[in-house]
């Protein structure tokens, strides 16, 4: 990963972050609970900076604001290299439990809240965003994991954690060619569980 | 799945993936051996590899930062609620200036978009009221392309701007939007340049009230859905950003703040001079709108680096890489307007909006003239051609509108994952199922009949459908001979690709990529594995033979100089012999005589069977299963007629197949047992359906009687699929007082196609022709929609309506007696009574008189005839081949289209009297649909070189055409006015063919 040459210092809520994600990956449970709104936060203001600089359809930006949100989220200080690696597949864990609850509530409200709807076609058209897409991948993505656990792993990492080929290899511990092979039938696997009814 | 059986799908799908494609499929049949669901399973992972193009590419994140930045916090404003007296009705999106919220006037009772101002724009009552003035005088402009602002007002700290509600959407979605590709793909070259000249239009006229935009970006324009028109948001809202306002971390900052005098902005588009933090001027919006106009003809924007820093930098030091890189075919013309607004010295750039925009305007009309002179200097064109015309790139006659951009994509459009990914499109992902429609149809029954009195193997009950391509876009199809694969000719605004399905798969793969060519012929080889297609392009109009596998790969060229079509119908494809070692295939000699020719399957070997004079043309070669014959189309071009005629492959001798004769064949197969051949026809009609014409005895019988135009089609053989062409349509009565589209309201909806259109003479009622009842009949309704009733019911098809002058009677064809012949019956369908008694006429109007009515026949020569209304006698009007009469508003002239022997084609003024023309003009290319305007002084027709179908209007002084609409989606079908010209009716709609597989149940 490309390093932040303006490293920010660890915050308090940085070292808070990496101690519940120590013990989430111990087990913790309640630790999720607690990681969840604040990683949302820190995601939503980063993300909210990082968007108004926006150019759609460049993706570096984007990396960018996955780089700075690992930096935010873990103190690089406190994390040897080897468990770095598997940080990342945490977070990449945390990231998708945080985007796909998002995308569903945000579902929720589209379809109305309770309140006046526009028609399906307007509500198509107009919004324009992400509508059930990451709701379907991510029940897919768990079909796939009841099949192929390392496979529905390196798409959650990529795909979900933002996470480069070589990162994803790094954290589940592979061959970045290996990697590629996984992503490859993973993706064809997925494409085919929402496209081809 | 066993976890063996998995690892074994994964290698094979690897070790497949590692093999050209021509030789998957060898491969997976051999490793598969005996394993169907294993192969099944490895090849529907392949295809889904290839089509899967960047789905889940692009990080989850990335979608869904938008929607986290947008975000508020759970405190803050939801559906239902009201601010000031603005009901929040839904999200419509967010942005850098704050969140826009679709939400009711609860005053006005109208729709409003409402932008909530972030609390940290607001603070400073300087800014915000020299903000208020700015957007205030921009929407008091009151321009078309100026988006109006209805309020700016403040609830508490909360200030907001409610303005009109755009259904639409912004430049930057349709950008994104575009197929293929998620990082933004040029838009066409004539949507760039009206999207330009009106945004230009905006900023002039800003620009002369003094008031600056800075911030012309993507985001900032919106196109409307409806018309495609452009209007300029957020005037002046680029105030309340000037100076260092948003404190964050230092980090952030340095992303986002990137000098003194500008923060948030997007980088990409701003003025050199904005980038240094100068004092702007109005240059800094000609700056960025040549941004703008660079990235829709490019599809992407000059200045393109990863940080907004590097971007500046490029801004200040580096010129631009020249946009022939990325879009050849754009114009010297349009290359220097747009350096010419992207120079970085503002005193060298165009110094007002209104320069650029004159250059914008001038260019539009120099290439507009250049198509109309290339347009006038060719001759009239064949269907097929006329599309691959339109898409030749860099001419403006390819505008596809963003609303059927828009359409087309959202139908299932094989290079659009992408897309509805991004947009989590629903429709998309189960039109495959709503469409893929499994129906039992009467055909099987028509079939039933007809196999019992031949006596063929065939004795089928009952037949399904199955819709395999939801693209509207399909133009031919050939079918394997094991019925398992389909490969049809994708038409995409003239560039036509081949697409390959293996039918239990549901899959289209594109195996030959899209050119600007015409697909000739489609045949499968007997074995399945390789398709043979012909083709011919503007550049090499001869017509070559291509071999391709199945699965995709490289063409290989077997034979040139084929012959392409008789008529306008292309039927240059090849037929093998039933061993698959020879084909059979037409060929044009020297002197225009047409050759059918036998060769070996790799084209060496050519053997000339007969040969037929240039009076006949001759299509659809097709081998007999016993291998001795050869069956094909013969049309007689001095009778307008077509027959089946056989050959003697042995030795030419040649004798026709039956007696019968069609105005139209549009397709050939032999059954398998050689019993008889179904064939794609309209005996009377252009409209073509599937018959039987049983061998030897040359009976033939019509199978299908439905409103469908099956435009090609192919026989499995062994005889139990066929896949046909469909042809459908939807059209809805629309009427436009004064002939303003603008305050035009539909008549009538619904999912069906009201296509033919007559207005009463007052403009009271509309009498139409639709298949809503799932026939073809005659319908009326008052003009504001009330009242629809049908006139015409169970006899036959009924078409082509016309209302007496005094409005009590109603022309119209109808074939109920097997003929299509005039009609008359009152305006309430009471007392129908025939008029004439021809070999099938059509297009029935009346003088205005009401004392004749002028016709066209079809049969034998088309030529123009009248007959008293009360009944009585035809008289023939014109000599020479003639048709699509309308009659003058005084009476005394028809117009007409006219072919005066070996003359191009012209709308011809005849005297109602008959006689030779007494004036021809020019059109360029056959109108279905000619009327006079209500002033008598002009010709109007539905511009057939307009994809999008607008009116034209051709005076008959011999003056400059002149447009009378202008859409820019959807297509007219027909259109009428009432006498005083005070309503305009139109029928508008859509059009599409699809692939349909008819598979017969034994």
């Amino acid at each position: 990963m490309k390093k932040n040459n303006d490293k920010p210092s660890p915050s308090s809520s940085t070292a808070k972050v990496t101690h519940l994600l120590m013990a989430w990956s111990e087990g913790d449970q309640s630790a999720l609970e607690m990681l969840t709104p604040l990683v949302h936060e820190e995601l939503r203001r980063l993300a909210h900076y990082y968007m108004k600089g926006e150019r759609p359809g460049h993706t570096l930006q984007t990396t960018a604001l996955v780089n700075e949100a690992y930096l935010k989220l873990i103190d690089q200080k406190c994390v040897k290299f080897r468990n770095r690696a598997q940080f990342y597949a945490l977070a990449g864990t945390l990231m998708r439990h945080i985007l796909v609850d998002h995308a569903r509530g945000r579902n929720y409200l589209k379809r109305g809240g309770g309140a006046q709807r526009v028609s399906l076609d307007k509500a198509l058209i107009v919004c324009g965003e992400p509508d059930e897409g990451l709701v379907a991948l991510d029940a897919a993505l768990t079909r796939l994991s009841a099949i192929d656990a390392r496979k529905s792993k390196v798409v959650e990492l990529r795909f979900f954690g933002g996470l480069s080929v070589e990162e994803t290899a790094e954290a589940l511990d592979l061959s970045s060619v290996t990697v590629m092979r996984e992503w490859r039938m993973a993706k064809a696997w997925l494409y085919n569980a929402l496209y081809d009814t | 799945m066993t976890p063996d059986r998995w690892q074994l799908v994964d290698q094979l799908f690897h070790s497949a993936l590692e093999l050209d494609s021509e030789k998957r499929t060898a491969f997976l049949l051999e490793v598969c051996a005996g394993d169907e669901s294993l192969r099944r399973q490895v090849e529907s992972l392949i295809s889904a590899h290839e089509k899967a193009g960047s789905f889940i590419e692009r990080p989850a994140l990335e979608v869904e930062a938008r929607e986290l930045a947008g975000e508020k916090a759970p405190t803050d404003i939801a559906s239902g609620k009201t601010i000031s007296h603005y009901e929040i009705i839904s999200t419509l999106g967010s942005g850098g200036m704050g969140d826009v919220y679709l939400a009711q006037d609860l005053i006005l009772n109208r729709q409003v978009a409402l932008k909530l101002l972030p609390e940290y724009f607001t603070q400073d009552r300087d800014r915000l009221r020299r903000f208020q003035q700015e957007a205030r005088a921009a929407s008091s402009l009151n321009h078309p392309n100026i988006i109006t602002t209805y309020e700016i007002g403040q609830v508490a700290d909360q200030h907001f701007i409610a303005f009109e509600f755009i259904d639409g959407e912004t430049l930057r979605q349709n950008l994104i939007g575009k197929p293929r590709h998620s990082a933004g793909t040029p838009l066409r070259m004539r949507e760039a340049l009206d999207i330009g000249i009106q945004t230009a239009d905006a900023l002039a006229a800003a620009h002369e009230a003094h008031i600056i935009h800075r911030d012309i970006k993507p985001e900032n324009i919106m196109v409307r859905r409806r018309d495609g028109y452009v209007k300029v948001l957020d005037f002046g809202l680029a105030k309340l950003t000037e100076g260092p306002v948003v404190e964050v971390e230092a980090t952030t900052r340095a992303l986002v703040q990137t000098s003194a005098g500008m923060v948030m902005g997007t980088a990409s588009y701003m003025s050199p001079e904005q980038a240094r933090g100068e004092k702007v001027d109005v240059r800094t919006d000609i700056w960025s709108l040549g941004v703008v106009l660079y990235e829709m003809l490019a599809g992407c924007v000059p200045f393109d680096r990863p940080t907004p820093s590097e971007v500046i930098a490029l801004i200040l030091e580096r010129e631009p890489p020249p946009l022939t890189r990325f879009a050849r075919d754009v114009p010297a013309e349009l290359e220097r307007i747009v350096s010419k607004a992207l120079t970085k010295d503002a005193e060298a750039r165009y110094q007002t909006a209104k320069d650029l925009l004159i250059d914008l305007q001038r260019l539009k009309q120099r290439l507009e003239v250049e198509i109309e002179i290339q347009r006038t200097v060719e001759p009239p064109e064949k269907p097929e051609e006329k599309a691959s015309d339109g898409a030749q790139p860099g001419t403006v006659v390819t505008e596809k509108t963003l609303a059927e951009e828009k359409r087309n994509t959202s139908s299932v459009d094989p290079g659009s994952h992408a897309q509805a990914w991004v947009s989590g499109n629903k429709r998309h992902r189960y039109a495959g199922i709503i469409l893929g429609l499994l129906a039992v149809i009467l055909i099987g029954y028509g079939i039933h009949k007809v196999t019992r009195r031949t006596e063929t193997t065939l004795s089928f009950q009952s037949a399904t459908l199955t819709r395999l391509t939801t693209t509207g876009k399909a133009t031919m199809v050939a079918i394997s001979p094991d019925a398992k694969w389909v490969v049809h000719v994708l038409n995409d605004g003239g560039k036509r690709s081949l697409w390959t399905r293996q039918v239990a798969t549901q899959s289209n793969i594109e195996i030959v990529p899209p050119a600007v060519v015409t697909y000739r012929g489609l045949t499968f080889s007997p074995d399945g594995n390789y398709i043979y297609y012909s083709v011919s392009s503007k550049d090499a109009p001869q017509i070559a033979l291509f071999k391709v596998s199945t699965l995709g790969g490289i063409p290989t060229k077997l034979l040139d100089d084929l012959d392409g079509d008789i008529d306008h119908v292309v039927s240059a494809t090849v037929s093998f012999s039933p061993n698959g070692k020879q084909i059979a295939f037409l060929r044009k000699g020297t002197s225009k005589e047409t050759a059918l020719m036998i060769a070996n399957a790799d084209g060496s070997g050519e053997r000339n069977v007969t040969t037929y004079q240039p009076e006949d043309g001759i299509g659809f070669p097709k081998w007999s299963p016993d291998g001795r014959r050869i069956a094909y189309a013969v049309l007689n071009y001095p009778s307008n007629k077509t027959t089946i005629v056989e050959a003697q492959v042995e030795d030419g001798s040649r004798k026709p197949l039956t007696s019968q004769k069609w105005l139209r064949i549009f397709g050939l197969a032999w059954l398998s047992d050689g019993s008889g051949l179904l064939m794609l026809a309209g005996r009377d009609t252009f409209v073509c359906q599937i018959w039987h014409l049983s061998h030897p005895a040359g009976e033939a019988h019509q199978l299908t009687n439905d409103l469908n135009d099956y435009v090609g089609m192919s026989l499995a053989a062994d005889a139990n699929a066929l896949a046909v062409i469909k042809m459908e349509k939807q059209a809805s009565i629309w009427i436009a007082p004064n002939s303003d589209m603008g305050r035009a309201w539909p008549v009538t909806s619904g999912p069906k196609a009201d296509d033919q259109v007559a207005l009463s003479p007052d403009g009271s009622k509309i009498v139409y022709r639709t298949n809503a009842s799932g026939a073809s009949d005659i319908w009326i309704v008052n003009a504001d929609g009330s009242n629809p009733q049908q006139l015409t019911a169970n006899a036959g098809a009924n078409v082509g309506p016309a209302v007496s002058p005094d409005g009590r009677h109603i022309l119209f064809l109808s074939d109920r007696t097997g003929v299509a012949n005039i009609w008359q019956m009152n305006i309430d369908g009471s007392d129908q009574k025939q008029l004439t008694n021809g070999n099938g006429e059509e297009r029935p109007q009346y003088s205005p008189d009401g004392r004749w009515v002028v016709y066209s026949t079809i049969a034998e020569s088309s030529s123009i005839w009248r007959i008293p209304s009360a009944g009585g006698e035809p008289v023939q009007l014109t000599e020479k081949a003639a048709g699509v009469p309308t009659v003058s508003p005084d009476g005394k002239l028809v117009a007409c289209l006219y072919e005066d022997d070996n003359a191009p084609v012209r709308i011809a003024l005849v005297p109602l009297e008959g006689g030779r023309p007494l004036k021809t003009l020019d059109y360029g290319v056959a109108p279905t649909i000619l009327r006079w305007t209500p002033d008598g002084r002009a010709i109007a027709y539905v511009d057939p070189r307009d994809t999008l179908s607008n009116i034209v209007a051709r005076p008959i002084d011999g003056g400059a055409l002149k447009q009378l609409t202008n859409f820019k989606a959807d297509r007219t079908f027909s259109f009428d006015w009432s006498r005083d010209g005070s309503q305009l009716a139109l029928s508008r709609g859509t059009q599409g063919s699809d692939v349909i597989l008819i598979k017969y149940i034994q």
